[in-house]
């Protein structure tokens, strides 16, 4: 185990904290796991691209169970309005407003746990923590007790809800665990939009574990854009189960952001689920995405398609991994991947990888990953038509991010996020 | 293993002292692997002192490592000290001693490969008469070959006659300590081929190994090793045709390319080890190391596979693309039918300039088979403009095989290309019905339509291999319909 | 307007055009007709300076300036547009936003302020109602998934409003019905001025049937080898282009009426 990883083992409260039994036997298999195992290193094949470098911080404080971290909130203005704006500053909820609409109820996840919400337990329990690449998940469910809890009633359609992620500099350097779940009844739809920026120079590490589960011909728009700090770590994972006829759509976009990784799980359990990945990622300086997405078609009719689009400029660093399996019995299962890459820099790098594993025979399932340039037949008939060289490229590689953006329903927010992509992208050298 | 280090050091150390304890007139070393197995082949081999110690080092390396997991493979664990590493031809006695004696099934295969009746003797391993043991391509064509400067002949007549060829390139592109299975074979090699194609020579014919591994049957730990010169050019076949009888037989292989400046080699592989029976009993495993140096600029290696045998296949065919303009390409067709397993691909590794690499697989998976690609390219920050196009489609018939691609891609030169494409399918019922319904036999028209997704890579293949891939698929798919 | 002196270019190393030279008059149109392969579309290119057409040699001045000395956008600045044989698709930039970005970066070239969306969506919708094509394309990628007749349409659209100086057409009429080259040569028709040269690539006669040239330019093997006045085109297309290829560029003794003969 490295330093850190003993360092943040000894960190680990003793005491199981509160609440009931159940929780407290969850948090020591947790921190069990995390004594044995620590933090993932290069060697697990999870991880093979990408070094905690960053993390690997001699202060840094591991935010537990009963302490409070800061005071005070920051809150970015939000992207777009929703109905629902839920606040959170380094990891923990700091406040929540907008009109709730019938049949959505949010919840911090420590009032969750001690007045029981049905299905909490099954869920909590449920994430896997098979090996020694689960590090993080070990650490978040062995300080279980930050976090939200939101609830869609079966028919309910509960429209927006944000949450505003902050981070803000600590005296010492600070992990915080969190974690989120989501429950969608049958024929309940939400969109989810979470918003991570954070202050300048703020270094703290944020892990955050997502959990939903989608209830039959349920619906989940996911947006997750991020605009972290240059020194910012950001360690996430999703873990969504889709029943029958269910639907999850994510839009990820990375544009800040010191070190981040976010492992995306969605398994299609129930017959006729659908799911839609995308995500753009852009890299400048020394910064460092690591994406895993991966699909897991359980039940037959299933449709996946994964798309993402990448970045690298400066002396930045894409790590894409994406992964579809189609289990046995998963027939008539469609599954689509496409991963395209723009490196524009003889400092930064792209490792990419889309794997395929296929138990069944009646799929249809392809992918495609290039790594490469702009086509310059494209910035010629631009220059020819009086745009520079450098607003030629800028518009091009703007266009190849926007094609993931374009996908929003939302027109406006559409244009906020392109734009926004825009402002900060990087430039070949 | 890697627990008593000091102790083997000790052992490196006095190892003039011991001599020879095995006694070298026997025809098969007793099972087991130590420091006086691997003296005792290297003397029965007359082999120089350099060599021993080579092997004797490689032999420090394997025990210091693991067998490697990462594979999409279920091996039972393999007793290393079970395997006897020396075993020299069969008395005549020992042989069947007519195609009587030989398994009806072996010989119903030949007679669908359609291999002429006194070569299905000697493929079984029946006894025959001198005549036919000495054709051997290395001896009827030697004169030929002498006379262009190309020197084609056993490993171990390598070692005896040019010493100082194979001192300078043995290792020289899958160093002792490569990996796990190379070490193995690094320190136990038995016998293999070695090629030399001096400048400017187009070799003038296509060497083949098709018959002499058989006829050794020693094939277990062959090492290869072929060098082109500045401009020239050779083909290269290597088959392993023969379903072999031995259960759950080692076979842990290198094979080192060398090419300098415009030479161009061409490797092709037909492998049908024995894989196994019906329900996944014996069988082949075969782990081999096959390797290809692009030393010089505008050198090619082009690697061709059809690989329908073995109980389980590791094999990645690679080219280190370190010339500027060279070029690889990795041309291959993977079968796994009943339990079959295979986790094969390629390697490309871009080093120089305007580099360019091709890589054309094609998966079949049948009965429970599971059958991987598994593939890297990397483009490293010196390999400016480098191009790689990567082809990845998989095949499945039936519900109970498997097929997987896990590609590598890894770029660190913003003038580099890389494209990677995947598709899996499996034969579509209009297609088998449109067939049915014309008169052809349900299991024709899959061998018909397997054949059609096979065609980019036996085009490759020199004329009577791809004749017999063609063949020895629709052998292999026995079975897998209906 | 324009003067091409003795060019010559090379592509992949190649020479392909072996000493062209040309004299368009503003208000003129030329047509250049020639064999596949003698050199049309690389003319096209090389005036619009794209990367891999090699100069070797000669000279272009188009409206006192050295042409060849300046940057692909520069040209176009400056009142060159090339209708590309094959226009590019570019997925994900809006045709709108796109022609809008620059007709703008032309503007500020010539000094003058950027048009906001109002009025460049009005002149828009303007240019399109002359050319009677319909706005569907302006909400759609940069010739994504367009037909071939709707990528020449737009070609023309683009310059119907960008309005350029000097427009070169570069097989504007492949692959098109006869009703798509119709609309097309409408277009261009109605941009025929007397400030704008214009030349005409083409393989067929046919388009020259619906845009009647002021001059003919037979390109063969890197040159011009006869010019003439429209009939030259009727000419070619009843003989074809197999007298040229007669041995080479021999002088030509063939009678055309009304011609002259380059050297």
């Amino acid at each position: 185990m490295s330093e850190l990883s003993t360092q943040l083992a000894t960190a680990l409260p003793l005491d199981a904290g509160p609440g009931p039994e159940w929780v407290k036997t969850l948090r020591d298999s947790g921190a069990a796991h995390f004594r044995t195992h620590g933090l993932p290193t290069r060697k697990d094949e999870a991880w093979k691209y990408t070094g905690l470098g960053l993390l690997d911080q001699a202060e840094m404080q591991l935010a537990t169970v009963t302490e409070t971290r800061v005071s005070g909130s920051l809150n970015p203005s939000p992207l777009v309005e929703a109905n629902v704006h839920v606040n959170m500053l380094n990891g923990l909820k700091t406040g929540q407003n907008g009109t709730m609409p019938t049949g959505l109820t949010v919840l911090s996840l420590a009032d969750a746990l001690s007045t029981g919400i049905s299905g909490l337990q099954t869920l909590l329990e449920s994430l896997p923590m098979d090996n020694s690449s689960d590090g993080f998940t070990a650490l978040n469910t062995a300080t279980l007790e930050s976090g939200v809890v939101i609830h869609v009633a079966a028919g309910t359609d509960a429209g927006r809800l944000l949450i505003n992620w902050t981070s803000e500099a600590t005296p010492a350097p600070l992990l915080s665990n969190t974690r989120l779940c989501v429950f969608l009844e049958q024929d309940a739809k939400l969109e989810l939009l979470e918003q991570f920026e954070s202050s300048n120079g703020n270094t703290n590490t944020c892990n955050i574990v997502l959990q939903a589960n989608l209830a039959t011909n349920s619906s989940l728009q996911h947006i997750r854009f991020q605009q972290e700090s240059k020194q910012a770590v950001l360690i996430t994972r999703t873990e969504v189960s889709q029943q029958a006829d269910s639907e999850y759509a994510y839009y990820g976009f990375d544009l800040g952001g010191g070190l981040v990784r976010h492992d995306l799980h969605t398994a299609l359990r129930g017959s006729g689920a659908r799911s839609c990945l995308s995500g753009a990622y852009l890299l400048d300086g020394n910064r460092h995405v690591d994406n895993h997405a991966r699909v897991d078609h359980m039940a037959p009719n299933g449709f996946s398609d994964q798309y993402f689009r990448g970045v690298a400029g400066g002396a930045g660093k894409a790590v894409f991994n994406t992964a579809v399996c189609v289990h046995p019995g998963a027939d008539e299962t469609e599954a689509r991947q496409s991963n395209a890459n723009i490196l524009l820099s003889t400092r930064a790098e792209v490792d990419t990888k889309p794997e395929l594993e296929i138990y069944a025979d009646e799929v249809i399932a392809s992918h495609g990953a290039t790594v490469g340039q702009l086509d310059e037949l494209a910035v010629f008939y631009l220059r020819s038509r009086g745009l520079s060289e450098s607003q030629a490229r800028q518009l091009l590689t703007t266009a190849f991010c926007r094609s993931v953006s374009d996908k929003l329903a939302d027109p406006v927010l559409a244009e906020v996020i392109s734009q926004r992509m825009m402002d900060v992208m990087p430039q070949a050298d | 293993m890697s627990g008593e280090t000091s102790t083997i050091d000790s052992l490196i150390e006095q190892k003039y002292q011991h001599g020879f304890v095995t006694d070298i007139e026997s025809d098969t070393l007793p099972p087991g692997l130590s420091e006086d197995v691997i003296r005792a082949i290297s003397a029965r081999k007359k082999e120089p002192e350099w060599l021993l110690e080579w092997r004797l080092k490689a032999y420090t390396h394997w025990l210091g490592m693991q067998q490697p997991d990462w594979a999409h493979l279920n091996i039972d664990a393999i007793d290393f000290q079970a395997v006897s590493y020396f075993s020299a031809p069969k008395s005549d006695k020992d042989r069947p001693q007519s195609l009587d004696d030989v398994d009806p099934k072996l010989l119903e295969t030949y007679d669908k490969l359609g291999v002429p009746l006194h070569e299905r003797a000697r493929l079984a391993g029946v006894a025959v008469d001198a005549v036919f043991d000495s054709v051997s391509v290395g001896t009827t064509f030697k004169a030929e070959l002498k006379k262009a400067g190309v020197i084609f002949c056993s490993f171990s007549e390598a070692v005896q006659d040019h010493p100082e060829l194979v001192q300078k390139y043995l290792g020289s592109v899958v160093p002792q300590r490569d990996n796990f299975f190379a070490a193995l074979n690094s320190a136990v090699f038995t016998d293999g081929s070695f090629v030399f194609i001096p400048k400017g020579v187009r070799c003038p014919m296509e060497l083949s190994t098709y018959f002499r591994i058989n006829a050794a049957e020693t094939g277990q730990f062959e090492r290869t090793l072929i060098i082109a010169e500045e401009g020239s050019h050779v083909s290269y076949l290597e088959g392993c045709t023969a379903p072999m009888r031995d259960e759950n037989q080692l076979h842990a292989a290198v094979v080192e390319l060398v090419a300098f400046d415009d030479a161009n080699i061409k490797y092709s592989t037909v492998q049908n080890w024995y894989p196994g029976d019906e329900n996944g009993l014996g069988g082949i495993y075969n782990f081999v190391t096959k390797r290809g140096d692009c030393r010089g600029a505008r050198s090619r290696i082009s690697w061709t596979q059809v690989e329908t045998g073995s109980a389980i296949t590791w094999k990645y065919p690679s080219c280190i693309l370190r010339g500027d303009e060279s070029v690889g390409e990795f041309y291959s067709v993977a079968l796994t039918n009943n339990y079959q397993q295979a986790d094969t691909g390629t390697k490309m590794i871009h080093i120089g300039r305007n580099t360019r690499s091709k890589i054309i697989s094609k998966g079949i998976s049948a009965g429970h088979g599971q059958n991987a690609y598994r593939g890297l390219v990397r483009m490293t920050p010196r390999a400016e403009n480098a191009r790689n196009y990567t082809q990845c489609d998989s095949m499945l018939i039936g519900k109970k095989c498997g097929a997987h691609t896990f590609p590598y891609i890894e770029v660190r030169n913003p003038s580099a290309k890389v494209e990677h494409e995947a598709t899996t399918s499996r034969i579509g019922e209009d297609q088998l019905f449109y067939c049915l319904q014309r008169g052809i036999s349900e299991e024709d028209a899959v061998s018909m339509i397997v054949d059609g997704f096979c065609k980019q890579v036996f085009k490759e293949l020199p004329m009577e291999f791809a004749v017999e891939a063609k063949a020895l698929l629709e052998v292999s798919l026995e079975g897998a319909v209906g | 307007m324009l003067k091409i002196t003795n060019l010559h270019a090379k592509v992949a190393g190649k020479e392909i055009l072996k000493g062209l030279s040309l004299d368009l008059q503003a208000g003129e149109v030329h047509a250049i007709m020639g064999p596949n392969g003698a050199g049309k579309s690389t003319l096209g290119n090389v005036l619009a300076g794209r990367e891999g057409y090699e100069v070797t040699q000669g000279e272009v001045i188009f409206n006192g300036k050295n042409l060849l000395e300046l940057e692909p956008e520069e040209r176009a600045c400056e009142g060159v547009f090339l209708a590309f044989q094959y226009p590019v698709e570019i997925p994900g930039v809006n045709n709108t936003y796109f022609l809008r970005a620059a007709l703008n970066a032309q503007r500020k070239y010539r000094g003058e302020d950027p048009l906001d969306s109002v009025s460049f969506l009005r002149l828009v919708r303007e240019k399109l109602k002359v050319l009677h094509i319909g706005d569907e394309l302006l909400h759609r990628a940069v010739n994504e998934g367009f037909s071939g007749g709707e990528k020449k349409r737009n070609e023309i659209f683009q310059m119907a409003v960008l309005e350029p100086s000097l427009a070169i057409l570069d097989e504007t009429d492949s692959g098109l019905d006869i009703d798509a080259l119709k609309t097309v040569a409408e277009g261009v028709n109605r941009l025929r001025s007397k400030d704008r040269g214009m030349i005409v690539v083409t393989h067929y006669q046919r388009l020259l049937d619906y845009i009647v040239p002021d001059k003919v330019h037979v390109l063969a093997d890197g040159k011009l080898v006869a010019t003439g006045g429209a009939d030259l085109a009727l000419k070619l297309e009843e003989q074809g282009y197999a007298w040229l290829d007669d041995g080479g560029i021999k002088p030509l003794n063939i009678e055309l009426a009304g011609q002259t003969l380059n050297p």
